[in-house]
């Protein structure tokens, strides 16, 4: 399927720099996982080391980890090698993907939020998301205070009226 | 000077020191990334939680106003004798939420929009606001859903004219381009309203349509169609479908018998297909009967007191997952069904979904044939009767690769409705009799029981 052009887009290499100065190399069809680093490359401007100054390096490596996981190869026949591959390796691949994410701390899961978003990989800021939104479900506004440590700055007054304000979601 | 130096130097370092929560540093479009994947009450009641979060909520991309509670405590309650007052009373109800958080929704952009209540023609001026509403913030997957409450006299639900000509209007040509899944059930839509959205929508990937009494025939042809997934169930008055799609990967029809035309269909590798009452289902499948071979995944809705199908000459070397979908009586032998698993020799994964009345017979023997990729077997609405543990002890003596054994004994009519909250009698009868299962399964097949 491989044209010589598109053979020599798959294997060069960007080099990214993390916040912290350390530099890591990553395949371009890895990249292109990245919103930012993906427009980039169409507009030519992938030359050099490419600061990632919201991305220091142990969430660098482990959002190359992730997009490591998740490309493929074959560049052109991708549309179609997804749609077919989708519902066999669905499954393990959210077995992985939860693992990978379970198995950051609060920290690491912070982080890793700030920099998928800054570098726009879509599936792995859903991914962190889900994870925030998993611990938010069925907890109490009270019990989502105590979880994330936030203080309440309403009055009394104020929080009755807001919640008499959305009064169906508080029955 | 240094007075003033050590003063910020302690400011700075108390900033530092501060027990901030690490959510709260997330930019907005984070946070709300999260609280779109919350329901709209729990997004909602995050609004006491801070000021910061008091209307963060209202910029959620998901809407999705399903009220499965009330479906069930209404449906339980009235027990099929209808009040329809009370039943006023929650559609008004059910009208004011949906209002309500239109009204104060401030995002720009809606990526799912789901209705799903007891709604009709009466309603129809408050429909056609939310779909305008919807349509105009860009909505990519949309939902109506007038699900009807149990003893309600039958009445018409249609898709509002006057929804239909204002999107038919330049404006509404614009609006409706974004969409990429449309789901209309129990919504009386005609051929003309489903094939102007299916030719206007150059994005529309996903269609569904259930339950319409309006919908006789369907044709989808033509290069620029991006449709992926075409369903139609129970439409009762459909007599024709017609499909050349080079993109679509599956097709589901459940309904009355049709003329059915299908063809350059290269991808499509998910089909489900089922009969009314009155139509023999070897009927519906001989039309698209050159293109089993190339499916994955297969389920077939049979009835066994009318359908019988067998694959005797005919093989499915592609299929991963077979579904069988049965209506059956007690006295009926599942094991018949096995000359249909026997045609698909790389087979993965077997799903019954059972409804029978499940009483006691004796049990029957079961044939050898060996299932050597069959890994996964799946059984919703379990009865533990003869009827399914023989064929249980089948995939059990026959497949030595099985990894996993799944026992669900809720109904298939209940898996995914709000019936889900009823825990009826058979069914903890038939939890009991997992135990007869228990005492076959060898070593190294998980039993999972849901």
């Amino acid at each position: 399927m491989s044209t010589p052009s598109s053979s020599v887009f798959s294997y060069r290499v960007l080099k990214l720099k993390s916040s912290d100065g350390e530099i890591f190399e990553v395949k371009q069809t890895v990249a292109v996982q990245s919103g930012v680093l993906k427009q980039m490359m169409e507009d030519g401007c992938t030359e050099g080391e490419i600061p990632l100054n919201n991305v220091d390096s142990p969430t660098l490596a482990k959002i190359i980890e992730w997009c490591n996981k998740h490309h493929d190869d074959d560049v052109e026949g991708r549309v179609l090698s997804q749609e077919k591959e989708k519902e066999k390796e669905k499954a393990d691949m959210k077995r992985w993907e939860s693992e990978f994410i379970d198995a950051l701390n609060r920290d690491e899961l912070y982080f890793l939020l700030i920099g998928s978003n800054y570098m726009n990989i879509k599936e792995l800021l859903d991914c962190a998301a889900q994870k925030v939104a998993g611990m938010v479900k069925g907890k109490t506004p009270e019990a989502i205070r105590e979880m994330f440590n936030i203080q309440s700055d309403f009055t009394e007054e104020e929080e009755k009226a807001i919640r008499k304000e959305n009064q169906w979601a508080f029955n | 000077m240094l007075n003033f130096l050590s003063v910020v130097l302690v400011s700075i370092t108390e900033n530092v020191e501060l027990p901030e929560c690490w959510v709260s540093r997330l930019p907005d479009d984070i946070i709300v990334n999260i609280f779109s994947r919350l329901t709209l009450l729990e997004a909602a009641r995050t609004s006491v939680v801070s000021s910061r979060w008091r209307y963060l909520w209202t910029f959620t991309v998901n809407l999705d106003f399903h009220a499965p509670k009330t479906m069930w405590d209404i449906n339980t309650k009235i027990g099929g004798r209808p009040n329809e007052s009370e039943i006023e009373e929650k559609r008004s109800k059910y009208i004011n939420w949906v209002g309500k958080v239109l009204e104060l929704h401030r995002g720009r952009y809606i990526n799912e929009f789901r209705i799903h209540f007891d709604l009709g023609d009466n309603q129809k001026s408050y429909i056609t606001n939310w779909i305008h509403t919807a349509l105009a913030k860009g909505v990519q997957k949309l939902e109506l859903n007038f699900d009807r409450f149990v003893g309600i006299i039958w009445k018409e639900y249609r898709f509002p004219v006057e929804c239909y000509n204002t999107l038919k209007s330049p404006h509404g040509l614009s609006i409706i381009k974004s969409l990429r899944s449309l789901s209309l059930k129990f919504v009386d839509v005609n051929t003309e309203i489903v094939e102007f959205f299916i030719y206007n929508c150059p994005h529309l990937e996903r269609l569904s349509v259930f339950g319409s009494k309006t919908l006789l025939s369907l044709k989808v042809a033509g290069s620029s169609i991006q449709l992926k997934h075409i369903d139609i169930n129970c439409c009762h008055y459909i007599k024709e479908v017609e499909i050349s799609s080079s993109s679509l990967l599956s097709f589901k029809y459940h309904g009355p018998q049709i003329k059915l035309h299908v063809q350059n269909v290269p991808l499509l590798l998910d089909v489900s297909i089922g009969g009314r009452h009155d139509v023999q289902l070897g009927n519906l499948i001989d039309p698209i009967i050159q293109y089993l071979p190339q499916l994955e995944t297969l389920e077939l809705l049979l009835d066994l007191k009318k359908d019988r199908i067998q694959f005797l000459h005919f093989e499915l070397p592609k299929l991963r997952h077979l579904i069988f979908r049965v209506i059956a009586d007690a006295h009926h032998n599942l094991l018949d069904l096995t000359q249909i698993i026997k045609a698909c020799p790389f087979l993965h994964k077997f799903t019954l979904k059972l409804i029978c009345d499940g009483s006691k017979r004796k049990l029957r023997e079961f044939p050898k044939c060996p299932l050597e990729h069959l890994k996964v077997v799946e059984f919703i609405g379990f009865a533990g009767r003869p009827i399914d543990l023989e064929l249980a002890f089948y995939f059990l003596e026959n497949a030595p690769k099985l990894e996993k054994m799944i026992v669900n004994p809720t109904s298939p009519y209940s898996v995914g409705s709000y019936f889900e909250f009823e825990d009826g009698k058979s069914e903890q009868a038939a939890r009991k009799r997992v135990k007869q299962l228990k005492k076959r399964v060898p070593q190294g097949v998980q039993l999972v029981v849901c």
